[in-house]
């Protein structure tokens, strides 16, 4: 067999073999983010915004009237 | 064959029934809130009468007038706040659950979530207390304790006043807690390497 043809083969062997064992390696490791808002960062922003109440403003008027009493 | 046909719709028909006829929690739910708001109210109109029987001594019309405005808006305050904080505690709710959701992908894809169930368990006692704080706070009917001097009147009328804003931030507190408590959840998850990432097949 010709000499050229032998080391065609064990390179494209080499490749082939590369091939496989780099696919094998990266397997599990393929991550994309999540949807907007279901990432943590949204929760956090999300419990920031949350509206307790302004109690005293709530008092305004009560007071007002106490006032006149 | 037949047998089993008519008796297999014999057997669907019975279990539909007796769903039908079943309460669910949720109906149960909302006609105890209902027994309960009617109940209030009719302590609020006891309460009322009270009052006024109490400020027969009063001679200024003006003042007599503002002190019962001041004890509806002083129980109509105490309803709408504590309807806000169920509200904020549903949406507080909303948010763990989002948490749990969010770690069990995270856990499904071989991540350590270890540091976060705890804080989902102390979220969940804390929005639990919370949200029977609201409760408690809910059923409470305000009254003005007067003895009907004209004198003494407006500290009399401000105790009670005193009284639904210090029950109202102790409430306000509790509720915060539980959305403090939510966030330190999601923070704890949000520390975990690639915990807002999802695997997908190469």
């Amino acid at each position: 067999m010709n000499k050229n043809i032998i080391i065609a083969i064990i390179v494209l062997v080499i490749l082939v073999l590369g091939g496989v064992w780099w696919v094998r390696s990266n397997k599990g490791s393929n991550y994309v983010p999540l949807q907007p808002n279901d990432t943590t960062g949204m929760i956090i922003q999300d419990a920031d915004a949350l509206d307790m109440g302004d109690i005293d403003k709530e008092f305004q008027d009560i007071d007002k009237d106490l006032q006149t009493l | 064959m037949r047998n089993i046909i008519v008796v297999s719709i014999l057997g669907l028909s019975i279990a539909m029934f007796a769903g039908a006829q079943t309460p669910t929690d949720s109906t149960t739910g909302s006609s105890t809130r209902e027994q309960m708001r009617q109940e209030r109210q009719s302590q609020i109109e006891a309460k009322r009468a009270e009052l006024q029987a109490r400020m027969t001594t009063i001679r200024d019309e003006r003042k007599k007038q503002a002190v019962e405005r001041i004890y509806t808006q002083v129980n109509k305050l105490n309803e709408r706040m504590t309807g806000h904080f169920t509200n904020v505690l549903d949406q507080i709710d909303e948010m763990l659950d989002r948490v749990e959701n969010r770690m069990s992908k995270a856990e499904a894809n071989g991540l350590d979530v270890s540091t976060v169930t705890p804080e989902i368990a102390n979220a969940e006692a804390v929005i639990a207390l919370a949200r029977a704080s609201v409760q408690t706070q809910a059923a409470k009917v305000y009254a003005v304790q007067t003895t009907g001097d004209e004198t003494t009147l407006r500290s009399e009328v401000g105790k009670t006043r005193q009284a639904l804003h210090a029950d109202l931030t102790a409430v306000r507190e509790k509720v915060k807690a539980a959305r403090d408590a939510v966030r330190k959840a999601a923070v704890a998850l949000a520390q975990i390497p690639r915990a807002n990432e999802v695997e997908v097949p190469p």
